[in-house]
């Protein structure tokens, strides 16, 4: 019953999140420097997303480590001229590629 | 959804829905390379829930409910925990008050829209949405009100169905595959792409910097801090570059 309610409350949370903003929007006009500061908000955040994960994914071990590192670095390599699905691919490649070699050393 | 005749209003042109059509169209398919990435994540939703101490249907209604990947994910932790309501409630809103930030950047370019489409505008908004609704939004306003609901939906739809399957194959998926690496990799091959500007790079690396060197702070608000920081950082190198 109370993992109903949390779960139920943080989703109107959530939503009065998602809405608020532009409810209060729609009566006024945004100072110019917010748009321009905008543009930001999604690199910082889809970068911090992503480290974040990485950073819990990498831990301590050599085994765990290093086959994260080499697929972030072959990631950012191949996204730097190709689109994203394709540079996650080549990622999610190293990964598995990486720790089989790994493993059998 | 139909079109509502207005008196006084011209009758819309008779190649208008063939347009729609497209938009919509274009909508799903600008979702299609974010499926690669966020169904793997999906399915580590589910299987986290079927998991859990919680029944695997109050894991599944996050989401519906929170709508986002990482605060699920916390929620039905915390939940299995035995965590208090409290906690979980404030855990799940200090990881979607990016969601504030998206809204209030995305909003502009919903004024004058009807209610019911800001309504269920609101609703589908999350990361994923964002970056593809303001990509649109930025080259071609008209028709993009379509293109970012269909989009949105496709989203919505997917994310549900992999949450789903992963709750019903459970631990079936061997653990070497690593799924929950997906979504990373993607989010990183998105700024990677995007970020070729430098005050959006360095609003990239300082984001990242800060969120990993925040990771310790209560209620998970490091990203929140990231976001604040990297986004400052970034105004700073945008006036000292000329």
């Amino acid at each position: 019953m109370n993992a109903w309610v949390a779960v139920l409350a943080a989703g109107i949370g959530s939503y009065l999140f998602r809405f608020g903003m532009v409810a209060v929007i729609d009566r006024r006009t945004l100072p110019a420097w917010f748009e321009r500061v905008s543009a930001y908000i999604m690199p910082a955040a889809f970068a911090g997303l992503a480290a974040a994960a990485l950073h819990e994914a990498v831990g301590r071990r050599v085994t765990t480590s290093v086959p994260v590192l080499l697929a972030a670095v072959a990631t950012a390599g191949v996204a730097t001229r190709r689109p994203a699905h394709l540079a996650v691919a080549v990622g999610m490649s190293t990964l598995w590629a990486s720790r089989l070699v790994l493993h059998l050393v | 959804m139909t079109t509502i005749r207005h008196p006084g209003r011209p009758a819309p042109r008779p190649e208008a829905s063939a347009d729609r059509r497209r938009d919509v169209a274009e909508g799903v398919r600008a979702m299609a390379p974010w499926l690669i990435g966020v169904m793997p994540f999906g399915m580590v939703v589910g299987m986290t829930a079927s998991a859990s101490r919680v029944p695997t249907a109050v894991g599944l209604a996050t989401g519906a409910t929170i709508y986002s990947g990482s605060a699920q994910l916390t929620a039905i932790e915390l939940l299995g925990g035995g965590a208090s309501v409290v906690v979980v409630v404030a855990s799940v809103l200090v990881i979607n008050a990016r969601l504030v930030l998206f809204g209030s950047s995305i909003a502009p370019h919903w004024k004058g829209a009807g209610p019911g489409f800001k309504a269920a505008a609101a609703y589908l908004l999350v990361d994923p949405s964002y970056a593809v609704g303001m990509r649109r939004y930025a080259e071609d306003r008209r028709g993009a009100h379509a293109y970012y609901i269909a989009a949105g939906l496709t989203l919505w739809v997917a994310w549900h169905a992999a949450m789903i399957a992963g709750a019903a194959v459970g631990a079936g998926v061997p653990e070497w595959i690593s799924l929950q690496h997906a979504v990373p990799l993607f989010l990183l091959a998105e700024v990677v792409g995007a970020a070729r500007a430098r005050p959006a790079a360095v609003a990239a690396l300082v984001g990242a910097a800060a969120t990993v060197f925040g990771g310790g702070l209560p209620l998970h608000s490091g990203l929140l801090v990231g976001i604040v920081l990297g986004v400052s950082a970034a105004v700073l190198v945008e006036r000292r570059t000329p």
